[in-house]
């Protein structure tokens, strides 16, 4: 054949490729303004079988972080604008179907790509929360960052308070909050594919993170009665006694059993959850002080890697052990002992401290087994390594069976420093 | 190809696709050389040129009418690069099937007799006169001077020469002022004994029977002499034209490195090369391009240790060249070039003598066009092109460290517009979420989707840096920032494009400035369309595909033999001044892709003062 007329195929093949390419792209293009983006979805029940979804989505007008409150004046609930953001409430009989209802008022493409956090609201969490994430999960744009969080009170309410304190940028800050997790451990850091997988898995049940709208009433007053120093106080989010700034709080863990909440973990007992689970890596921990009554030791603890979890099988009733090993560094004596120059006195502070987290751990484990049954810290992975085949590890139903484990926790605390002075001076006693 | 049943079309595009049949001609690949290879080629190239030595000059004269039998000869060797194995007979054949046969056969002796009588120099003074003038067209043509002499001796002579092109102070004090006053040596001693050549003064003087070659002598601006009765024309060198001096590099510039550039003269390009490189093996052969303008070529080599093939196969394009005139490099370079569709360079431009020199010391050639003062180095890869003047000059962390900065600017002034419209049309859940609502907010008032804005910004740009070039000296510059600063602000506050692209075109203009090779910049800037497309059309996908499409061209590419990827693909052997710039004294292997006679650039210990104990 003439060359003129092959090179005229060749032409017309790579062109009709082109075409053909260029036609399956360019349907998917949409520019960046033709769609919002929604920052935060939080879900309530509505009247009847309804849920009622609120959606806070990103306004692109330029002034829009002007700190407080709406631009058109009137509060955030009137409008519905908050630090270049606006909140909207529909109610629909699906998430979903929510979506596509606002779709038709937002007058642009609502985009869940960019969504930092969906909030069920406690009341709805504990009904179960199932059958709404699922269909969410299909969408292919609903990111990986997106976190799962159950509030106390009304999810529109809470995020009627969402709002940006620190810098004019919200998803900025909301995502930095989650980072806080690793630094306090009073809360977990949950995304959504993970609480998903969970709800689907035979070996682990969800949580999520438990948070709430601080009303700032919690804050004594003056004058009232003095009590002694806890240490410890058994909080719920939205109980933290404090006063200015962000309104909203995360505190503590919500454990879930299917897709229902069941309970959740205060701040300290997530913590001891996050160091068993080998989430938690660092962080100051205040013991009172064995030695003089009314003192505390604080300490500063690392996780020396993740814990070691070994289980096995007998007489199909699960035994647990998990071991970790913690690196201790003395923060503060509060007596100003040092521990360092009585050797009995040092080791007596190591086991101490090794007590002092075996029994955290032990009562959350103990709290997660018989209040409600549900294994958050996935030991049902390593007790599936008894079993030759998952329809056999199915059978055994481990989720029902994980009350009748027998878990025992091992700690190996390893005082390392003694903090920065290494022979404090007693402060002078009162003359 | 007719006997065979035709085949049907989609057998054909498969031999299409599979590159079993393909409409290019054969390429020249180079082929690989192990040491002992080179070593014997080395040998053999010793021996060759001894014997060269032996033929004596006059073979020269006979050169342009063996010219068709050494091409034929070339071609048949150059393709497999294994001379030995091609017979005699397939010379012969080779030869036939270039040469055109004439309408009425003439046998070849016949021919070559007729040719000769027609130009050989005539053995009177009015013949010859006659036939200069008709050369020439004078009267019309004002430039020829003739100068009728009568010697002493009351012979008539003549000298012609091309007015401007000539020192003239030569021509007076050395050729007609002995000439004419010969009369008192002849006087006293035989006349008729002495040569013409002995009695004129100049430093370099040739006898030519062929007039052919004595017009191209006169057009360099050598001056023929001639006296009656003589059956050759005497050519004395009196080259003496305007010219510009040697100046500072224009282009090239450095802060470090040596100042000087070429300039348009051949002759002051070779000196500056020599004076560099004093080596008697650097060798420089002249060829005559243009058939109307007979622009003189010259390429410059290093003798025992570039690989003879790349010579020769240099030789073979600059000699198979038909063409009227050339007057540029850059015109040269298209003639010459492996692959001209090809957006990259494949032959690599510059000003500078001692960026010449080092690579003529890797293993390559330059050729050197007359009139133009950018200097062709062949065979170049990627990674030369990449290679800046002042590399050598920098300490070796500097230049490293900048290789990389040219590295990223490659991929910047390539990818980034194409790869800012895929985000922002395709994948919007890749942009983090402050950036994301940051870029709606700046793209609210804009009405244009990004594609028309990515195009206008890049047309603008284009347009400014085209503009800045035409708009002469100081001004140019000044309109190049001042325009780019009006428009781009202009052009946001009109809400005609938004802020941030403002910034990806201006990163991607100055990564395309930060390309060391002025070709390299000039085909990134086309390809980067070619990606803006690819990227609106199917986002990282289209990119992908055209990452790919412009891979297999790139490995596709050859430069004289070299593969234009080479170090990555084919693997070479790395060497220590390629992609990174490690210390001179690590620097002991010349490029492997060259394959050079002699590898080896320094010993394994350089720095011999290191191995010794300080006094």
């Amino acid at each position: 054949m003439a060359p003129k007329k092959l090179s005229f195929l060749k032409g017309a093949i790579v062109l009709v490729c082109a075409c053909c390419l260029s036609l399956t792209g360019c349907y998917d293009a949409k520019e960046i303004d033709q769609e919002v983006f929604t920052l935060v979805i939080g879900v309530d029940k509505g009247t009847g079988n309804m849920i009622r979804v609120t959606f806070q989505v990103s306004t692109y007008k330029e002034d829009g972080g002007n700190g407080g409150g709406s631009q058109n004046g009137g509060s955030a609930a009137d409008t519905g604008e908050l630090d270049g953001t606006v909140i909207s409430t529909v109610e629909a009989p699906s998430l979903i179907e929510s979506i596509n209802m606002l779709n038709s008022a937002s007058n642009r493409q609502i985009s869940l790509s960019q969504t930092k956090m969906i909030i069920f609201s406690e009341e709805y969490a504990r009904e179960g929360v199932g059958r709404y994430i699922e269909p969410l999960t299909r969408f292919r744009e609903v990111g990986e960052l997106m976190r799962v969080l159950v509030c106390r009170g009304r999810a529109e309410d809470y995020i009627l308070e969402n709002r940006s304190f620190i810098g004019g940028s919200l998803p900025k800050d909301i995502e930095l909050s989650f980072l806080q997790s690793a630094n306090t451990g009073y809360y977990p850091d949950v995304f959504l594919n993970e609480f998903y997988v969970r709800l689907l898995s035979p070996y682990a049940q969800a949580i999520a993170i438990y948070t709430a709208i601080n009303d700032f009433d919690s804050l004594p007053e003056d004058g009232m009665e003095k009590g002694i120093i806890e240490p410890h106080p058994d909080l719920k989010p939205g109980e933290i006694p404090r006063k200015g700034g962000n309104k909203r709080e995360m505190l503590g863990t919500v454990v879930f059993s299917g897709d229902k909440m069941v309970g959740y973990l205060n701040q300290n007992e997530t913590r001891f959850y996050l160091l068993a689970t080998g989430k938690y890596k660092r962080g100051l921990f205040t013991l009172d002080d064995p030695k003089s009554a009314g003192d505390f030791i604080v300490l500063e603890v690392t996780a020396h890697g993740a814990p070691k979890v070994t289980t096995f099988l007998e007489n199909e009733i699960p035994y647990i052990y998990l071991e970790m090993l913690l690196d201790i560094d003395i923060a503060a004596i509060q007596n100003r002992e040092n521990y360092f120059l009585n050797p009995s006195a040092y080791l007596e502070l190591e086991k101490y401290i090794e007590t002092y987290f075996v029994r955290g751990m032990e009562e959350v484990i103990r709290k997660t087994q018989q209040e409600w049954n549900s294994d958050i810290f996935e030991f049902g992975k390593k007790i599936a390594g008894n079993f030759w085949t998952i329809p056999q590890f199915e059978e055994y139903n481990w989720l029902e069976r994980y009350r009748e484990a027998k878990i025992d926790v091992k700690v190996k605390a390893n005082i390392s420093r003694a903090g920065y002075y290494f022979h404090p001076r007693p402060i002078e006693p009162e003359k | 190809m007719s006997e065979k049943k035709p085949k049907n079309i989609i057998w054909q595009m498969l031999e299409l696709i599979s590159y079993k049949k393909t409409s290019r001609p054969k390429t020249f690949i180079l082929p690989e050389m192990d040491e002992q290879q080179s070593k014997q080629r080395q040998e053999s190239n010793k021996r060759q040129e001894s014997e060269q030595q032996q033929i004596p000059e006059n073979r020269q004269q006979s050169k342009g009418r063996n010219q068709a039998d050494e091409q034929a000869k070339d071609t048949s060797q150059i393709p497999g690069g294994q001379e030995q194995k091609h017979t005699q007979a397939m010379v012969v054949e080779r030869a036939g099937q270039r040469r055109r046969i004439p309408k009425k056969p003439l046998a070849a002796s016949e021919v070559k007799s007729a040719r000769v009588e027609k130009d050989q120099v005539k053995t009177d003074v009015n013949s010859n006169l006659q036939v200069l003038r008709q050369a020439f067209h004078v009267p019309e043509n004002k430039d020829l001077i003739i100068r009728d002499i009568i010697l002493p001796n009351k012979k008539r002579g003549f000298l012609a020469f091309l007015d401007g092109m000539v020192n003239k102070i030569i021509i007076n004090e050395y050729i007609l002022r002995p000439l004419l006053e010969q009369e008192a040596t002849s006087q006293s001693g035989n006349t008729k004994g002495i040569a013409l050549e002995d009695i004129v003064l100049t430093n370099d003087t040739q006898s030519l029977k062929n007039i052919n070659e004595v017009i191209s002598e006169i057009l360099k601006g050598n001056t023929a002499v001639y006296v009656d009765g003589l059956d050759y024309i005497l050519i004395c060198e009196t080259i003496g034209f305007e010219k510009r001096g040697v100046e500072t590099p224009k282009t090239e510039i450095v802060v470090k490195g040596p100042q000087e550039a070429f300039s348009e003269n051949l002759r002051t390009n070779i000196t500056l090369l020599r004076r560099i490189i004093r080596n008697r093996d650097l060798v420089t052969e002249f060829f005559e391009i243009g058939e109307k303008s007979s622009t003189v070529c010259a390429i410059v080599y290093l003798q025992g240790l570039v690989n003879p093939l790349v010579v020769r196969e240099v030789k073979r394009r600059l000699e198979n060249i038909k063409i009227d005139f050339v007057v540029s490099a850059g015109m040269l370079e298209e003639l010459i070039e492996d692959n001209p569709y090809s957006l990259f360079p494949t032959i690599l431009n510059t000003e500078r003598p001692d960026r010449t020199a080092a690579s003529i010391m890797e293993g390559r050639v330059a050729i050197i066009l007359d009139g133009t003062p950018i200097v062709l180095i062949v065979p170049v890869t990627l990674n030369a092109l990449m290679h800046s003047s002042e590399d050598a000059a920098l300490k070796w962390h500097n230049t490293t460290a900048l290789r990389m900065v040219r590295f990223c600017a490659f991929a910047i002034a390539i990818l980034l517009p194409g790869f800012y419209l895929a985000l922002t049309t395709y994948h919007h859940e890749m942009i983090p979420t402050e950036l994301l609502i940051a870029i709606a907010k700046a793209k609210e008032n804009v009405p244009f989707p990004t594609i028309i804005e990515v195009l206008l910004m890049e047309l603008g740009f284009e347009l400014i840096r085209e503009a800045g070039i035409r708009i002469p000296g100081i001004v140019g510059n000044t309109l190049g920032i001042i325009g780019a600063l009006i428009l781009g602000e202009a052009a946001v506050s009109a809400n005609i494009v938004s802020p941030v692209l403002i910034i990806i075109v201006a990163l991607t203009g100055l990564s395309n400035f930060a390309l060391p090779n002025y070709s390299l910049a000039f085909g990134v800037r086309i390809l980067r369309f070619c990606f803006i497309f690819a990227g609106a059309v199917l986002g990282f996908f289209g990119l992908a595909l055209a990452a790919v499409l412009l891979t297999l061209m790139l490995v596709n590419l050859k430069s004289f033999g070299v593969p234009f990827m080479s170090i990555v693909a084919p693997r070479t052997k790395r060497g220590k001044d390629i992609v990174l710039r490690w210390p001179l004294w690590m620097q002991e292997k010349r490029p492997d892709f060259l394959n050079p006679l002699d590898s080896q650039r320094q010993p394994e210990i350089a720095r011999q003062w290191t191995q010794q104990d300080p006094e």
